[in-house]
């Protein structure tokens, strides 16, 4: 069986769990596993990425996975090798042991994808296992059931994900797609019967519009709302004693935290993973952001800044009971641009009709739809309000409150939207330089193929009918 | 039966474009030969455009004459007008086309089948087909004379169950004025063939002295005319012009009030035609919004007067034929001399065909041509020259002769032919080949003439000629990326008056060619070669560099699909025994017999996961 291509996927189930296993397989996988691995020198990874040869096959390695490109480390994880032909496909085989969370699992796959695997299909390893001699006919019967099944599956994941929305932006950018590759093919292929040359300006035109535009928004979905798959990312924010802790004990009902009326001794940030309606969020509480001179809490609170950055969600917290501070407008500037709820603490300190002074922009859009509120006004202290908060988070987490159409591409979507963005672009910088058509159609052509990959398209469509129907063709 | 004392290998039935190519493939392989036709008067006939070539076609019969065939040779013969199409466009969708003396082109065939070895040539009509055990056997003509064969090349054109069509008058007839075949359509249906019905036509002729050519726009041969076949040296005819004039309002008018006393609109047609050659009721009909549609002129050869109308085509009654022709500006006076005519005939699903051609019914028997529900000279003689090949092959017990769809047009005509069939006169385009940057005229060489020479068809010194070529070509372009130019003034300068940036730093020679601006030009001008190098292979070196990164892309999915195409389906395989395919599929997959997964993966609502599943019934199998 020659497979060209490397494969690798999550080889656990989604959720939580200790450990999560990313495998990879395929002449590839021990190349992938050095680019990314770094041995443990001591308690941090060792500098210098390994070779694959110096793998040895029935081992287990301990180290981080390192994204070479900035050095950063995604996790501290086992490496287990198994050199082809021992191993399930016969092919080389590399199992990463990482922590299980979602996030971490997605981002270590991810780089593996960057490195040269492709994202495995459905029952794929098994596949290979089969092909290889490995297992034998009634092991490959069950397969099959597991590609059909899988397949049904995830088109009914991806049917109640997205309610068919997907396929119906999908087809209209390939019709947008199709009707130039209609023009090109036409003045290729009936020079005598159709002009020769394309509108350069319409046909840049609609590629941007119709086609680069649409796909760079569904990525940009994917990007958003990547937390349902993989987990939300919530940071809370606000200046000292505004409850920030005892939100989070409140969440986690249970007393992690050091809760002090204090200011600022929360310093080391506290993250803990909880399911909230459903879906699996990690929760960090931050030092409280104010103006001080105390170089430790200067330095925790930078780091408290950073950590915004990286959040999908941010609980930003305010006092109720006190007009709303400098710290507190400071807190809104930084963390303006990012998904935000704004929780009014210590409701139990004011009128229950008291209405906050509060900036607009600060306040959530209003969905009669959902019937969310623009504020959250909770007391941490008596539990009130956080069941309300619940509800928010989730809501946020499935892709906004304000637009009950998302469309959320899987990844699997996404690295084909990528493809066909990318080929689109090339097609439209193509036309503009004066590519030749049968170059600007090759880019096309892929750019549709990407793209039907999502519908289950895998055969061309006849151009030729499209041609027939809009040219007056033939002598 | 009495039957003929002689034992042929091969008989091809049929002497058109298919039949041709196929009887020279076999007698050149060593076969002994028997070629028959209705008229030997019209061997290589000619019966619609006196044109060889075109887009895709041209790369069709590029092919053919590399692989040691004959329409390249015949054309470059009688050819007495060149041009080269898409020249605006890149090197790969550049194709070849000929305006070609009819007569001519029938007598230098007839010719050269007449002088081949092995080869015999007889008048007949066969009218049965003679089957031992299943296996082909021979032929029966109309007499009731037979001949014994251990293979059969049905190539017969138009001539199953022809019936011509003027207004509302109906001929039975393979061609104009010509016998049609009833009895052998009629015996293939008893045999259990699926026979599907088409529909072409042709156009007017009309006499030279009663056009006024002074209304149209002239086309000129191309100033250097290319010939056509590797082999050819010299144009020797004169050339001729085309003339380019359009219909209008009025002859719109004329074929819509009288639409239905056209055959086609009234009703007598049941036959499917081409999207792409439309009857100009079509053309009324379909394209209303268009006032004016295109009309070429084009000489029919040098000692007649006959001038075929292009984009006159119709299936009218003579006195409505008149009107329209006469609407065109400058045909006020014009004298028909034939009338256009539509022509419904019988053709065999190509899906009941293995890819070598030979009907998975009957062992030995092969079909090429309209036969297989193709329209165009050039396909049939890509088709002729696969089927006559594979039928030799099969009495020298050779392996089977297959092109993949990345090796040539021809390949993905009979991947397609028998792995999709068609329901409309099939032709070929550049757009039904996926791998189009690798098959290109320039390179049709290159592809296939070392095939050609395995089989026997090409000599050892042509094979030496293009292996030379083949090495200038690599070396030029190695110098090429070996050569480093430095941004020098005298560069500069030239970049410059030919609308290109300068040069910043220095790069290597290829990066200035690939630039769109930039043409060989460039390598003569800056860094000329050690000696000149031979015109012939600038065109390649230049389009092997431009296209560099496209072709690498190509490359890298040629070998994607190989992969699929590697793994074969054993002939006999039982499609219902594979678990988890549904039934739709199995039915689909047991008709069409894909030999490969590769064809299988193509076959119309195959999905990935069916490839998954299919793979696995096979592998299981072979343990």
């Amino acid at each position: 069986m020659t497979n060209s291509a490397t494969i690798a996927a999550i080889a656990t189930p989604a959720g939580s769990g200790g450990i999560g296993i990313i495998k990879i397989s395929g002449k590839d996988a021990l190349t992938i596993a050095a680019s990314v691995f770094r041995k443990s020198c001591g308690r941090t990874p060792n500098s210098e990425p390994r070779t694959p040869n110096v793998f040895e096959s029935h081992r287990l390695y301990h180290g981080y996975v390192v994204n070479p490109e900035n050095g950063r480390v995604l996790d501290e994880i086992l490496l287990a090798v198994m050199v082809a032909p021992y191993s399930y496909t016969r092919e080389d085989v590399v199992e990463i042991h990482a922590h299980s969370g979602p996030a971490v699992l997605t981002a270590i796959l991810n780089l593996v994808l960057k490195h040269g695997a492709r994202l495995a299909d459905p029952g794929e390893f098994t596949k290979r296992a089969y092909l290889s001699g490995r297992i034998d006919l009634t092991q490959a019967e069950a397969v099959i059931d597991i590609i059909n099944a899988k397949t049904e599956k995830s088109l009914d994941i991806a049917t109640a994900q997205i309610r068919g929305n997907i396929k119906a932006h999908i087809e209209s950018v390939r019709d947008s797609l199709f009707h130039i590759l209609a023009e090109t093919e036409a003045a290729i292929d009936f020079p005598e019967d159709v002009e020769e040359t394309i509108d350069t300006d319409s046909a840049v035109e609609v590629i941007q519009n119709q086609v680069v535009d649409k796909l760079n928004k569904l990525i940009k979905q994917y990007e958003n709302a990547h937390f349902l798959r993989d987990g939300l990312k919530v940071l809370i924010a606000g200046r000292p004693n505004v409850g920030k802790s005892s939100l989070m004990n409140c969440l986690l009902r249970k007393d992690r935290a050091i809760v002090t009326p204090i200011p600022g001794t929360t310093r080391d940030f506290i993250e803990e993973t909880l399911n909230i309606r459903g879906i699996p969020v990690t929760i960090t509480d931050t030092a409280g952001l104010h103006e001080t001179d105390d170089p430790v809490e200067i330095l925790g609170i930078k780091k408290a800044y950073e950590y915004i950055e990286d959040a999908d969600l941010i609980l930003f917290m305010t006092d109720l009971s006190q007009p709303l501070t400098p710290d507190d407008h400071e807190i809104y500037e930084k963390i303006s641009h990012k998904n935000f709820i704004l929780v009014a603490n210590k409701a139990d300190l004011v009128e229950e009709k008291f209405e906050p002074d509060i900036p607009d922009a600060w306040k959530l859009p209003i969905s009669p739809e959902l019937r969310k509120p623009e504020i959250i006004k909770t007391s941490v202290r008596y539990d009130r309000g956080v069941d309300a908060l619940r509800d928010l988070i989730a809501a946020v987490s499935m892709g906004g409150y304000d637009d009950k159409n998302t469309i959320i591409p899987n990844l699997r979507h996404k690295l084909a939207l990528e493809r066909g963005l990318q080929a689109a672009s090339s097609a439209a910088s193509g036309i503009q330089n004066g590519t030749p058509f049968e170059l600007i159609s090759m880019d096309i052509q892929e750019s549709l193929d990407s793209l039907g990959e999502i519908l289950g398209i895998t055969i061309r469509e006849d151009i030729l009918d499209q041609i027939f129907s809009r040219f007056c063709i033939g002598k | 039966m009495v039957f003929y004392s002689k034992k042929y290998d091969v008989i091809v039935v049929g002497a058109g474009h298919a039949g041709c190519e196929a009887a020279l493939a076999s007698a050149r392989m060593g076969c002994c030969v028997l070629l028959m036709a209705i008229d030997l008067d019209k061997i290589a006939a000619m019966p619609c455009s006196p044109s060889i070539g075109g887009m895709a076609k041209g790369q069709l019969v590029k092919e053919i004459d590399a692989l040691g065939g004959e329409m390249a040779k015949i054309t470059d013969k009688t050819a007495i007008q060149y041009r080269i199409l898409n020249t605006r466009k890149g090197p790969a969708v550049h194709s070849s086309r000929t305006q070609n003396d009819k007569i001519r082109y029938h007598i230098a065939m007839k010719s050269v089948l007449e002088r081949q070895p092995n080869l015999d040539i007889k008048q007949a009509m066969v009218e049965q087909l003679v089957i031992e055990d299943g296996k082909i056997a021979g032929v029966e003509d109309h007499t009731g004379f037979g001949y014994q064969a251990q293979t059969v090349i049905l190539a017969t054109g138009t001539f199953l169950s022809g019936l011509v069509h003027i207004g509302f008058k109906s001929i039975r007839a393979g061609r104009a004025g010509e016998f049609a075949s009833y009895g052998l359509p009629a015996h293939l249906k008893d045999l259990g063939f699926q026979l599907g019905r088409m529909k072409t036509g042709t156009p007017p002729r009309l006499k030279r002295s009663s056009i006024d050519f002074s209304k149209f726009e002239r086309q000129d041969s191309d100033q250097e005319p290319v010939p056509f076949s590797f082999f050819t040296e010299k144009i020797t005819l004169p050339q001729m012009p085309s003339y380019l004039g359009h219909t209008n309002k009025t002859s719109q008018k004329i074929v819509r009030d009288n639409l239905e006393r056209s055959a086609l609109y009234g009703g007598m047609i049941t036959g499917v035609s081409a999207r792409y050659c439309p009857s100009f009721e079509d053309k009324v009909v379909k394209f209303s919004h268009r006032e004016n549609h295109r009309v070429i002129l084009q000489p029919e050869g040098l000692d007649t007067d006959e001038i075929y109308a292009s984009g006159l085509g119709n299936s009218l009654p003579p006195e409505i034929q008149i009107q329209f022709v006469r609407s065109v500006k400058g045909l006020e006076e014009a004298e028909i001399m034939r009338p256009a005519y539509a022509i419904e005939y019988d053709y065999v699903n190509p899906i009941q065909l293995k890819p070598t051609l030979e009907t998975k019914r009957i062992s030995g028997l092969f079909m090429a041509g309209q036969i297989n529900g193709t329209s165009g000279y050039e396909e049939a003689g890509a088709q002729g020259m696969w089927a006559g090949i594979n039928a030799a092959g099969k009495v020298q017990e050779r392996p089977r002769f297959i092109l993949e769809r990345y090796q040539a047009y021809m390949g993905v005509m009979t991947d397609d032919l028998v792995t999709r069939g068609t329901r409309e006169p099939y032709r070929m385009f550049t757009s039904r080949a996926e791998y189009r940057l690798m098959l290109r005229e320039d390179n049709a060489d290159i592809r296939l003439m070392e095939k050609g020479h395995e089989l026997g068809l090409i000599d050892d010194d042509t094979l030496k000629d293009m292996k030379e070529r083949k090495k200038q070509i690599d070396s030029e372009i190695t110098r090429i990326k070996g050569t480093v130019i430095k941004p020098q003034k005298a560069v500069n300068d030239y970049l410059e008056s030919h609308g290109a940036k300068p040069l910043s730093h220095a790069v290597p020679l290829d990066q200035l060619l690939k630039r769109a601006e930039m043409d060989y030009h460039v390598v003569e001008t800056l860094a000329p070669g050690p000696d000149s190098v031979h015109k012939k292979i600038i065109r390649q070196v230049e389009t092997e560099i431009k296209y560099e990164g496209y072709i690498q892309r190509q490359l890298r999915e040629i070998e994607k699909f190989k992969n699929l195409e590697r793994m074969k389906i054993p002939e006999n395989f039982d499609f219902n025994t594979v678990h988890g395919l549904s039934n739709e599929l199995r039915e689909k997959l047991s008709e069409i017999r894909p030999a490969s997964l590769g064809q299988a993966s193509r076959i119309d609502g195959i999905t990935p996961s069916a490839i998954s599943v299919l793979m696995i019934g096979i592998k299981g199998l072979g343990d």
